[in-house]
């Protein structure tokens, strides 16, 4: 699945920060945190 | 902060090495686009050849609202309507014929583990909208209507923001004709066959 994913990666235009930040965000839904907060933490 | 549909798509895919399962994102991809919905950056207009399967595809979403808008409003002819509406069958056949295998052929697996389960309620709960209609039963057919509809609505939402925009960026120009020369076999959804 890794190779497939670098092959993902290679087709799409992606920032690694904004990635990261995307998935740190997700992650963080899942985990239970206020999704407002999680809105007002990615605009800002 | 602004984000592009691919990054969009790419921070899902990655979500099941985070220990996060497609049931999870499944459920909840309508707050999560919410979450980053100010920062989704606007698709750029982009000029398609006549009769590409991402025109063919926006060109359905159109004569879908439309029914969708008679629903919720007006709501004449309701059985013709109904009748029209089950083609939504064929638009969804198309991107899980057409389009999916060539995301999974990327790795983008997503769409067909999260979207074809909601492709199937929505299938359900068109063909039973319409028998609730047909059998007269409209007390039960006001209760699930609401619900179909607002998932056929967010389906539109969910590939005109994300899946279409990714699709353009991720499938190359020799996918695209393969794609659009299989597209005719399948068949279209409320519109003519495009011309090529």
């Amino acid at each position: 699945m890794s190779e497939l994913l670098n092959d993902m990666s290679c087709k799409i235009n992606t920032s690694t920060d904004r990635v990261d930040c995307l998935v740190s965000i997700i992650t963080d839904f899942f985990d239970g945190a206020e999704p407002s907060a999680l809105k007002t933490r990615f605009e800002t | 902060m602004s984000v592009g549909a691919g990054e969009f798509s790419y921070a899902a895919q990655l979500m099941n090495k985070h220990n996060f399962s497609d049931q999870q994102l499944q459920h909840n991809i309508e707050e999560l686009i919410d979450i980053f919905s100010a920062g989704l950056e606007p698709n750029k207009p982009v000029r398609l050849a006549s009769g590409h399967p991402i025109n063919n595809f926006m060109a359905e979403n159109q004569e879908l609202m439309k029914l969708a808008q008679n629903l919720l409003g007006p709501r004449e002819n309701l059985a013709e309507t109904y009748e029209k509406l089950l083609q939504v069958n064929i638009h969804y056949t198309r991107k899980e014929s057409l389009l999916f295998p060539y995301f999974e052929r990327y790795g983008f697996d997503k769409p067909s583990t999260v979207m074809w389960d909601v492709h199937n309620e929505i299938r359900k709960s068109v063909k039973m909208c319409q028998y609730l209609l047909n059998s007269g039963n409209l007390e039960e057919l006001a209760e699930i209507e609401p619900k179909m509809l607002e998932d056929l609505q967010s389906m539109v939402t969910k590939e005109e923001l994300i899946l279409f925009p990714t699709a353009l960026e991720m499938l190359s120009d020799d996918d695209w004709i393969e794609i659009s020369a299989a597209e005719g076999e399948i068949g279209f959804c409320l519109i003519q066959i495009p011309e090529q």
